[in-house]
């Protein structure tokens, strides 16, 4: 059964800023629920997801460049590397808004920075 | 079942009644000297039914028309507030010549993928005023 698998994050940007160094992209998307039972059920009878929630986090090395696109909003857009040289995807997210960020500096490791992102769209991940 | 007032569904799914108390009628008197409180019962007043349930749009194309479609179906019964009819519960029980006191989205009106299509949902809430 044929799968891909993709890695190295590249060509970030948001809105019109790029963001580089960027060493991991996490994309979550979570649906909510909604649920009832009615009277003599011994389940739910009623159990759906309903709206999605995009959210997510980047990971990369200079925490000036985070600072810098920090609070910026726009689409986020990025590439998935295929590790097997298919197409690689590119992943664009709109509405997307970044927060703030945790920058790690320490005495002998290389800096780390988390950039928290939400989004009003789900991503749409399309071939190249 | 879902519980119906007139021939009207109430809930689509998931429906579950609180069956209230029927109202006591009392005329109570107390008199100097006399330990106590002397009671003239009278027929009891009407009960409370508390229903609630999830009320669902038909499986439409796109989220608006589903959302469109279930506000339609919660402003026709509300047309019935205020009215006189029968009531059936969620077990078939029938109650003649009940109010339907309140009815009512008790929640955001959510839209969830189905097969065929999108339907919206929310949860309702309905009080019915019975008789004994």
């Amino acid at each position: 059964m044929a799968f891909n698998v993709y890695h190295d994050p590249r060509n970030v940007t948001i809105g019109q800023a790029a963001i580089a160094g960027v060493e991991s992209i996490i994309v979550s998307v979570r649906r909510q629920e909604f649920h009832a039972a009615g009277d003599g059920e011994m389940h739910e009878s009623v159990a759906r997801f309903t709206a999605g929630r995009t959210s997510g986090t980047i990971t990369l090395v200079d925490p000036a460049g985070a600072a810098a696109v920090a609070g910026r909003a726009g689409t986020l857009s990025f590439t998935w590397k295929d590790v097997k040289a298919q197409a690689d995807k590119t992943v664009t997210i709109a509405g997307a808004s970044i927060g703030g960020y945790d920058a790690t500096v320490a005495r002998n490791a290389a800096s780390s920075v988390t950039l928290p992102f939400i989004a009003e769209a789900a991503p749409i991940v399309a071939g190249q | 079942m879902n519980p119906k007032f007139d021939i009207y569904d109430l809930t689509t799914l998931a429906a579950a009644e609180i069956i209230g108390s029927p109202a006591s009628r009392t005329s109570r008197e107390r008199m100097p000297d006399v330990a106590g409180e002397f009671f003239q019962v009278q027929p009891a007043g009407a009960r409370e039914i508390a229903v609630r349930g999830v009320l669902a749009s038909a499986v439409k194309t796109s989220a608006d028309l589903a959302a469109a479609d279930l506000k339609a179906k919660l402003l026709a019964i509300q047309q019935y507030v205020g009215v006189v009819a029968t009531y059936v519960g969620t077990d078939g029980r029938l109650y003649s010549g009940s109010l339907l006191s309140v009815y009512r989205q008790a929640g955001p009106m959510e839209v969830s993928a189905v097969s065929g299509g999108v339907q919206a949902l929310a949860h309702v809430e309905a009080v019915i005023v019975a008789q004994p």
